[in-house]
């Protein structure tokens, strides 16, 4: 027999020492999850039940006038039509467009298609805040580029379009709906088993019969289940609404929350902010529940099997060229307001593109960004925000998705529930939450308390990528390294971390990208000493700083792009090759 | 050396389903030095009790031992850590880790609980540990150019890299193509036989069991039904099972009439035939007569009776060529149908009458299974009939 160090080890020194790591890493896990989620609930009911003006804390008084004033009125019945509308509204559009678009690159021969894919695989660099400025530069009213052009190109006494209308709002949201909405659907399209397909043909139908009584029928339950999930999204939105409807008067819960929250002028009501906060989370719950009895029949038809088909593209014929045409209009309508806050960026003052103008174009608004040590502050700070949240939560989420994949107990199900439950919680309820939980602690007006904020968020996000990343790994590899002698610790960051990198990075570049865009957290929770990109361009804008604004806006959307474009190219290249 | 007592394991009902009990009371002893195989079909528990013994899956109730060491104990409450076991392990898939080296792969036990012995000392024992699997100049190469055969030569190699003293094999050869498998089996007896490593290895093929191992555990159903030397569960089966499952046999229902010593007589529908009886059979009781396809003396003419044999007579129904040798169905009398092998030269017509002798010796009576315990569900009938 060969000696071993571990043969002649006593006994003793080992009673349950095995318990020690993983299950104090799991009682850890479940508290820090349990402090995130369940604290900003719970004190956002406490608030909700609490009298106008004072902090949850602050009071034993338990009352129902917040709820009271919510339904006394039809106020709020006709904010809960109007949030609906604006959610139908802008889904149907966004996901009917999205639809289309990924039958076109995903099932037919038109050209250009991983442009297009590319494209809108990269929007999220985009920041809707950016989107929502360049639109009000477009097509405000008064002095709105587009409005201009036609009046003057129609001689036309009156502004053809406004962005100060619910179509306006509906069709912005729509043009942001789309490339998420994209993203989802594209799988589906090009997973679709060609057989089924086939079949249909084989057995006497023509392409568009095919198409409509198979194709279609087949994609409903998925695109179905894609549209109610945006609807969930739409509802919770805040930055387009805030941007856009507010000037326009058309009110919808997410605003209204905030507007509460931290009004204008006067003192902040929180007990009713909570009350309405309380109302949409309600209300995301709902559609999540919707949305899962759909998933659940959506399952039935197994469209996308998982396996990787070659599937047949149907030819355009004459139709290639006007539908090429067109598709490339929308994405040129889509850009509209990125150039155009890209022109506003070269201006000393704001003006409406002209060739005249084109001899003042200067790079002034980005040197004197750049100098000012409001904006150096606002990109350090960004800086730390994006690399702090991403990597926490990315570690975070991996550690919760270990448990939950290979540990199933009662408390790994709490952590589960916990870690899914961000989900249905609107992002501006639950910083509102956390502004209420943190409001008389220090970490309140750090950068800290975004970083924290933005966790909480992104948690369910990036439980989920790594669950269903660590589900693909064989449960032997981790058990290979523990008979080798190796901790649970070891195993963890030698095995499973290095195997799963690749999910881990894609996971944390969508964290990073959108804790970087995001204007909710940052707004909520502004301080002068925590401004970041987003909530320093929405500075400049209400102060008005225009072209700064403007300028800020392109460097954060180089910055994401110089980030996302190159991995986007690579993961096409990835897919091509495969 | 490995001493594992009344273990048992149920695995809790997922929601939608029941729970399983995976191991029901659990006792093997191991000797130092044995490579000792646990075999039975698929779902009898063999992975759940090596995962026991490995500490990767924590018992309900039982004791596990290794060499001096208590392992894990219920009573004791003790319970010691997978990575504190010092065990080696292939897994069934191999578990090579893709973003390593094949160098990397096999150190990896020697960096483990603090250990560091140094580089040149790693280095030198890395080579030691490829050039016994035959892969010396392997070290360099990514774990994802290996072939499956490759593979599992680095999975040896880094269970035994680091001197562990068990080693557990949990099915090693079955993602093997036939050919690679049997040379395997050879190479792995001799190798794990040079080094003088106790070895528990997993399988739910006999053929493997037989050539590879010192001892078999046929297990059925999450219990040990039989332990003993493969030659030892061939001739003398305990049950109908372990017939059936160590090798081939025509398992022909009887009642037992006459017991005498060793020999006892079977009542079967083609007449009565004198056989040995497994321990605890008893005049009058129901059982199974188990005839091995090579047990009968296949004989044209009528030849005499001999005195401690039986002799049948039958038609031959079938004939299947198998290359060396056939297989023939022989009719008896009231619809019976026996198995027997034969050499290829020999083959009889389909229809000729056939006499087969069948010596006393080689046909064992054996006790009827409960139940055909391959199933979770037929196991709790067994129950409830015992
Ligand atoms: N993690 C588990 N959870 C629930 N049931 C399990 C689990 N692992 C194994 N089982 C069940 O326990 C029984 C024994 O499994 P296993 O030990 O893997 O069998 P074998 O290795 O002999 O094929 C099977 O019925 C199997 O379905
Ligand atoms: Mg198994």
């Amino acid at each position: 027999m060969m000696a071993d160090v571990s043969a002649d080890q006593p006994s003793g020194t080992a009673r349950w020492a095995f318990l020690g790591s993983p299950r104090l890493i799991k009682i850890a896990l479940l508290t820090v999850v349990a402090t995130l989620v369940l604290g900003p609930v719970i004190v956002l009911l406490r608030a909700s039940l609490a009298p106008p003006d004072v902090l949850p804390f602050e009071t034993s008084i338990f009352t129902l006038d917040n709820f009271r004033q919510i339904f006394a009125g039809n106020d709020t019945v006709n904010l809960l039509t109007t949030t609906i509308a604006y959610a139908a509204g802008s889904v149907l559009l966004g996901v009917g467009a999205a639809a289309l678009v990924a039958w076109l690159t995903e099932r037919t021969d038109m050209p250009g298609a991983t442009a297009i894919r590319i494209f809108l695989f990269s929007w999220m660099a985009v920041p809707p805040l950016v989107i929502g400025f360049g639109w009000v530069l477009l097509i405000n009213p008064g002095n709105g580029a587009l409005n201009v052009f036609a009046r003057s190109a129609f001689g036309l006494t009156s502004p053809p379009f406004t962005i100060y209308s619910f179509w306006s709002l509906i069709i912005i949201t729509a043009f942001s709906v789309l490339p998420t909405a994209y993203v989802m659907l594209g799988g589906l399209f090009s997973n679709m088993d060609p057989q089924l397909e086939s079949a249909g043909q084989v057995h006497g139908g023509r392409s568009f019969t095919v198409m409509r009584r198979i194709t279609l029928p087949l994609l409903i339950p998925g695109i179905l289940s894609v549209s109610i999930f945006m609807v969930m999204i739409v509802v919770q939105a805040f930055e387009i609404p805030f941007v856009v409807g507010l000037s326009a008067q058309i009110r919808v819960l997410s605003t209204r929350v905030y507007l509460l929250a931290s009004p204008t002028t006067g003192i902040p009501n929180y007990g009713l902010s909570s009350a309405f906060g309380v109302c949409l989370l309600g209300l995301a719950c709902l559609l999540m529940g919707v949305y899962f009895r759909c998933v659940g029949t959506g399952e039935k038809y197994r469209v996308v099997t998982g396996k990787a088909f070659r599937p047949r593209r149907q030819k355009l014929g004459v139709w290639r060229v006007p539908v090429t045409c067109l598709v490339f209009a929308l994405f040129g309508i889509m850009v509209l307001p990125v150039l155009m806050i890209l022109w506003t960026s070269f201006m000393a003052s704001y003006q409406v593109p002209s060739l005249s103008a084109l001899a003042t174009l200067s790079l002034d608004n980005y040197s004197r960004a750049l100098a000012s040590p409001f904006a150096r502050q606002a990109i350090f700070n960004t800086l730390i925000l994006v690399l702090a949240s991403a990597t926490i939560v990315m570690l975070l989420g991996s550690l919760i998705a270990w448990f939950s994949v290979r540990d199933r107990g009662p408390a790994v199900r709490i952590l589960d529930i916990l870690a899914f439950a961000p989900t249905a919680i609107p992002p501006v309820v639950m910083v509102i939450a956390i502004l209420l939980v943190y409001i008389r602690t220090p970490v309140y007006g750090t950068i800290w308390i975004l970083v924290l904020s933005s966790v909480t968020v992104q948690l369910a996000f990036a439980t989920r990528t790594m669950t269903s990343a660590l589900t693909q790994l064989h449960k032997e590899l981790g058990d290979a390294a523990t008979v080798c002698g190796a901790g649970w610790w070891t195993s963890f960051r030698r095995i499973t971390l290095p195997l799963l990198r690749v999910q881990f990075m894609s996971g944390w570049l969508f964290v990073a990208a959108h804790t970087s865009r995001d204007l909710t957290i940052p707004l909520v929770l502004m301080t002068s000493s925590n401004v970041v990109l987003a909530s320093a361009i929405w500075m400049m804008w209400d102060f008005p700083d225009l072209p700064g604004a403007a300028a800020m806006a392109v460097l954060l959307v180089i910055g994401l792009l110089a980030v996302v474009l190159p991995v986007q190219i690579l993961a096409n290249r990835g897919r091509r090759d495969a | 050396m490995l001493k594992v007592s009344h273990l048992e394991r149920t695995y809790p009902a997922q929601p939608g389903g029941v729970a399983v009990q995976a191991l029901k009371s659990v006792s093997l002893s191991v000797e130092q030095g044995d490579i000792f195989s646990l075999l039975g079909p698929s779902g009898c528990g063999k992975t759940t009790m090596l995962q026991c013994i490995a500490g990767l899956e924590t018992p309900d109730a039982g004791r596990i031992v290794i060499g001096s060491q208590t392992v894990y104990s219920r009573d004791e409450r003790t319970q010691v850590s997978a990575s504190e076991r010092g065990l080696g392990m292939v897994f069934q898939s191999y578990a090579i880790w893709p973003h390593m080296s094949v160098a990397e792969n096999v150190a990896f036990p020697l960096l483990q609980r603090g250990r560091n012995p140094g580089r040149e000392q790693i280095a030198q024992r890395v080579n030691d540990a490829l050039a016994m699997v035959e892969l010396a100049g392997y070290g360099n190469r990514s774990a994802t150019q290996l072939s499956g055969g490759q593979q599992q030569r680095v999975a040896l190699a880094r269970a035994l890299i680091h001197k562990p003293r068990l080693l557990l094999l949990d099915e090693p050869l079955s993602n093997l193509d036939a050919k690679l498998r049997d040379t395997m089996r050879t190479e792995l007896r001799q190798l794990i036989k040079s080094i003088g490593i106790t070895a528990v290895f997993v399988t739910h093929d006999q053929v493997e069991a037989m050539g590879i191992s010192d001892k078999v555990a046929l297990m059925c159903a999450g219990k040990v039904v039989q332990v003993g030397t493969s030659r030892d569960i061939y001739l003398n089966p305990h049950t109908a099972f372990a017939a059936d499952f160590m090798g081939s046999s025509n398992l022909i229902p009887c009642v037992i009439s006459d017991m005498g010593g060793e020999r006892a007589i079977a009542t079967t529908p083609f007449g009565q035939i004198r056989a040995r009886a497994a321990a605890g059979l008893r005049s009058g009781d129901e059982a199974i007569l188990v005839i091995r396809p090579n047990a009968p003396i296949v004989d044209a003419r009528p030849a005499n009776a001999q005195d401690d044999a039986a002799q049948v007579t039958g038609n031959v129904a079938s004939v299947a060529f198998l290359g060396e040798k056939i297989e023939v169905q022989v009719r008896l009398p009231r619809g019976c149908n026996l198995v027997t092998m034969m050499n290829t030269f020999d083959a009889p017509a389909e229809g000729q009458e056939i006499r087969l002798t069948l010596p006393a010796e080689r046909c064992i009576i054996v006790h009827r299974d409960n139940a055909a315990v391959s199933t979770a569900g037929d196991v709790k009938l067994a129950e409830v009939a015992a």
